[in-house]
């Protein structure tokens, strides 16, 4: 009796666990997938030193500063001895010198002469006669004896809330900034009035919007002319169309940037829209589309005596709203995230005629010491298209997957 | 007379006088005859001046505007015999000619009044008024989302009606930003610009808006009903002019910058050409010094490895992954959109991101191999590894893993690209391999399990075959997409030489951007861009085969 049950409970258990790590390894390429964005996202709110800190942190930190009489002075952790306080650091390059221990040949303080008293004993260190003094802490406690060192270059440091109280002195070599979580948002305006990345970012939205909107146009009306009118080649002509979106963009390269020089096109924005206004796979996706609107629907306006372009206008296009939304959701990232072509066509040299995605790989390039805004521009150039994508996604991955083509 | 049906509205009523008669009709197509001699004397005037070397142009041009003036010359006199005969292919033959004349007319008249370089000023004054758009693209938004949320509400109630406010106040928002936003664009900047254009050469801007708007005038009588009448066009003509008319923006466009480039890049292939001198032919030199020459090679090698490592790790990655969305758990769903975010989020910022990472100093992955090298130490006993690590991922041009620093292995800085690339594309794969897995009948698994096989057996005997056409389908996108890598690479080695280091990481694409763009070889580079299509073909018709077979099934 309890055969079948333990068998039962046994595959439940196994189901159990698949489930699970089904879980755990999509969660894993989830991360995988996730990390390198979320690390990008800090990253393009650090300061350029905490960018190229070693080992990396996850979060942007800071120096923290403090308000000492009006002024903006930076806080730091510092140890002397055994003590260690936050303190705000007021001046540097004073001199001082440092006192041992008697007792134990420790670090005990940094301090002017005139801040321990002589005792008038010595003590030997190393071999070495030296004068002994007592050093009491202004915070209370029992003196110390302790002898001279050395004379160390040493900065001053304060207590934040009690600015005009006792003077610590320590060498920066015993001071750690104290630094706290902090976003540095001015990163974003900061890279945009780089190399005129604001100009770039304005010419990307600009081309886009007439590059969606002219691939649309005309992949509407060639859609409608492959699908629903009768003409003699048209079977022919729609096959070389199929046929073209096998050509790799690469073959292009060189005859069409020959094309641009001859017109003279080259350095031009309008060389990257009239180019790519018209897509075989635009017009294609449209006729797929089209083709499989029922002939019923427009019968009725037929008879009405209505045209062909109130027809298609009026009918054709409110009924392809999600095939209208894909084919834009393609042909936006497509013109958003475009570089070869950009990068011939456009002269680096030229600012206000740069896009987006060739004016951030040249900030790139020379990243050693702004990897932290060239950060920022990545995710400035990454929010539309991923904005874009999470608001189409459903039909864009349904056409991807039936197409196998993207943007 | 039943067989006559034109193109736009209605047909004409069966009592209707003979348009032969009908009032005016004669003038006009007297007018469209007297206008096809002007384009003939257009078209001849253009070709005198091609003739004579007037215009100083280049041989491409030249000899372009030479075949349009004399087609022009040719058939603007040849129309005018069907047109006189009232022959029906007049009709079509006349449109097409006043067609291409408002179109070439059209398009120089647009570059006499600057407005392709005007888009570039346009982006100024766009940017200028950015934030107008903006606020137009807000109200928008609020407007879309009000209505929806007026939609959900529900007919008549309170909430739908207070969202309705909200959507009227969206559009005003959006209304109001648009107003502002067309102050901010300075319009009367634009057009003095314009009129400053057509002040500098004056004949020129009114005879080419003379061409275009007449050929307007003319190509709209014999596009009208009356015309299709005249000349007895059948409901088949007519439709074929109209299927046409459709197509044309998109064909137009097609042939000048595809088809056109597409043919020319195969010519100058055979030519030698550094854009400046006239080009000289040189048959096939260009392709046996592209297959004998040491870099190509090494691209090739380079790509082949590339290959090697990048497919099945995004492939094979991708099937696994689909698998596991398959299962559909709750939730699981949307791991789907989550992995393809990267294939959407744009290739350069993708590889900058990962330039930092990669980064031999500070960079995390380097420290996150620190960190596994501490854990193995602690577990582990014997001789400690090291707990920092510094591999030069961008820039190290040797083989790892001890193999023989030989120029056909692949080096590390090429697995760096191949790492970039597989992340960027496995999320792309899995979406395609998901539909695969949903077009399975369901029907083969309930057999499976009636039969008594387990999961695994499922997987291997029914998954697996069922998936055959989709993974070569995959598997030859991302071939296809690796033969033509290109982005990953310049990003990641820039500002460094492309290639760098020590063209470990020069692809063909790479090597095509060397010779067309940095060496002026055209011909050359055409030459490689043809080798390359042809290895890319092999892939491609496979692929396709089965594209076609689902668009016609």
């Amino acid at each position: 009796m309890s055969g079948t049950a333990t068998r039962r409970a046994a595959r439940g258990g196994r189901e159990k666990a698949a489930r699970v790590s089904v879980y755990v390894i999509l969660l894993i390429a989830g991360l995988v997938v996730l990390i390198p964005f979320l690390l990008a996202f800090f990253g393009s709110f650090k300061t350029s030193e905490d960018i190229s800190t070693y080992p990396p942190r996850l979060l942007p930190y800071a120096p923290t500063t403090v308000d000492i009489d009006g002024k903006q002075v930076p806080l730091f952790t510092v140890t002397v001895g055994s003590t260690s306080a936050d303190l705000a650091q007021i001046g540097g390059g004073a001199s001082a010198n440092e006192y041992r221990s008697v007792a134990t040949n420790e670090e005990v303080v940094f301090a002017k002469e005139d801040q321990v008293q002589p005792t008038g004993k010595t003590v030997d260190v190393a071999g070495e006669q030296r004068e002994v003094f007592l050093w009491t802490p202004p915070s209370g406690g029992d003196p110390v004896e302790v002898y001279k060192e050395r004379s160390r270059v040493v900065n001053e440091y304060v207590a934040p809330d009690d600015p005009t109280g006792p003077v610590t002195y320590a060498p920066a070599t015993n001071a750690v900034p104290v630094e706290t979580v902090q976003f540095q948002t001015q990163n974003y305006s900061e890279v945009l009035s780089l190399n005129k990345l604001d100009r770039a970012l304005t010419n990307t939205v600009l081309i886009t919007i007439l590059v969606v909107v002219g691939q649309v146009l005309t992949s509407i009306l060639g859609g409608y002319a492959f699908a629903r009118v009768k003409f003699a080649g048209r079977d022919k002509l729609f096959l070389f169309y199929l046929g073209s979106i096998m050509i790799p963009f690469v073959v292009l390269l060189i005859p069409l940037y020959r094309l641009m020089v001859t017109i003279g096109w080259v350095n031009d924005l309008v060389s990257l829209v009239i180019p790519f206004v018209f897509t075989a796979y635009g017009t294609f996706l449209m006729r797929q589309f089209f083709v499989g609107i029922p002939k019923e629907l427009e019968e009725a306006a037929v008879i009405d005596g209505a045209s062909r372009w109130r027809i298609l206008w009026q009918i054709f296009v409110p009924l392809s709203v999600p095939a209208i939304a894909t084919l834009a959701t393609f042909s936006f990232l497509y013109a958003w995230n475009s570089f070869i072509w950009p990068l011939i066509i456009l002269d680096s040299g030229n600012l206000d005629n740069n896009v987006l995605s060739v004016a951030l790989s040249t900030l790139g390039g020379r990243a050693a010491d702004n990897a932290n805004l060239v950060l920022a521009g990545v995710m400035i150039a990454m929010l539309p298209p991923i904005t874009v994508f999470l608001l189409a996604q459903r039909s864009f991955v349904e056409n991807v997957a039936s197409s196998g083509l993207k943007g | 007379m039943s067989t006559v049906a034109p193109p736009e509205a209605a047909p004409a009523p069966a009592a209707a006088p003979p348009p032969a008669e009908h009032d005016g009709f004669r003038a006009r197509l007297r007018f469209v005859q007297a206008w096809h001699l002007v384009l003939a004397l257009a078209s001849a005037y253009v070709l005198a001046n091609i003739a004579a070397g007037v215009w100083a142009l280049d041989s491409l041009p030249r000899t372009a505007l030479g075949v349009i003036g004399a087609v022009g010359v040719a058939a603007n006199l040849l129309v005018l015999w069907p047109i006189h005969r009232r022959r029906h292919v007049a009709r079509a033959f006349s449109f097409t000619m006043l067609y291409g004349a408002i179109l070439g007319a059209g398009a120089v008249l647009a570059e006499v009044l600057g407005l392709y370089e005007g888009l570039d000023l346009f982006a100024g004054a766009f940017q200028a008024a950015f934030w107008q758009l903006v606020i137009v693209g807000v109200g928008f938004a609020w407007f879309v989302v009000a209505r929806r949320v007026e939609r959900r509400a529900g007919e008549g109630s309170a909430g739908a009606a207070s969202a309705r406010w909200l959507a009227r106040a969206g559009l005003v928002v959006a209304a109001l930003g648009g107003v502002w936003w067309l102050i901010a664009l300075d319009i009367p900047a634009g057009l003095r610009y314009v009129w400053d254009n057509i002040a500098a050469s004056p004949t020129q801007a009114l005879v080419l808006a003379l061409i275009t708007a007449g050929s307007l005038v003319a190509a709209r009588f014999m596009w009208s009903p009356d015309a299709a009448l005249y000349f007895r066009a059948t409901a088949k003509q007519s439709d074929r002019m109209v299927g046409w008319m459709y197509l044309s923006p998109n064909l137009v466009g097609f042939l000048a910058f595809f088809a056109f480039p597409l043919a020319f890049s195969l010519v100058i292939s055979f030519f030698d050409w550094d854009g400046l001198t006239s080009p000289s032919f040189v048959g096939g030199a260009n392709y046996w010094a592209t297959l004998q020459d040491p870099l190509f090679h090494q691209s090739l090698t380079n790509i082949f490895w590339f290959m090697i490592m990048a497919v099945p790790l995004s492939v094979l990655s991708a099937l696994i992954l689909a698998v596991l969305i398959h299962t559909n758990y709750p939730g699981v769903k949307l791991f789907r959109a989550v992995f393809f975010v990267p294939s959407v989020a744009g290739v350069i910022g993708v590889t900058l991101i990962w330039k930092g990472l990669f980064n031999a100093q500070t960079g995390t992955i380097n420290w996150s191999i620190g960190r596994v090298g501490e854990w193995v130490n602690a577990v582990l006993p014997g001789d400690p590894v090291p707990e920092r690590v510094e591999i030069g991922w961008l820039s190290d041009p040797s083989v790892p893993f001890g193999l023989p620093q030989v120029w056909w292995l692949p080096s590390i800085a090429l697995i760096t690209v191949v790492i970039v690339f597989a992340w960027a594309q496995f999320g792309f794969n899995t979406v395609l391999f998901s539909a695969g897995l949903q077009s399975i009948s369901k029907e083969l698994y309930e057999a499976a399990e009636l039969d008594g096989a387990n999961s695994w057996q499922r997987f291997r005997n029914v998954t697996i075959p069922s998936l055959r056409s989709t993974t070569f389908f995959v598997t030859a996108t991302t071939v296809i997409l690796c033969l033509q890598l290109f982005d990953i690479v310049y990003a990641l080695n820039q500002p460094n030489p492309v290639g760098f280091p020590n063209n470990a990481t020069l692809t063909p694409v790479v090597y095509l951007y060397q010779l067309g763009f940095q060496q002026n070889a055209f011909g050359l580079a055409s030459a490689v861009a043809w080798v390359l299509f042809i290895l890319i073909f092999f892939f491609t018709l496979a692929q396709f085969r089965r594209q076609r077979a689902e668009v016609e099934g």
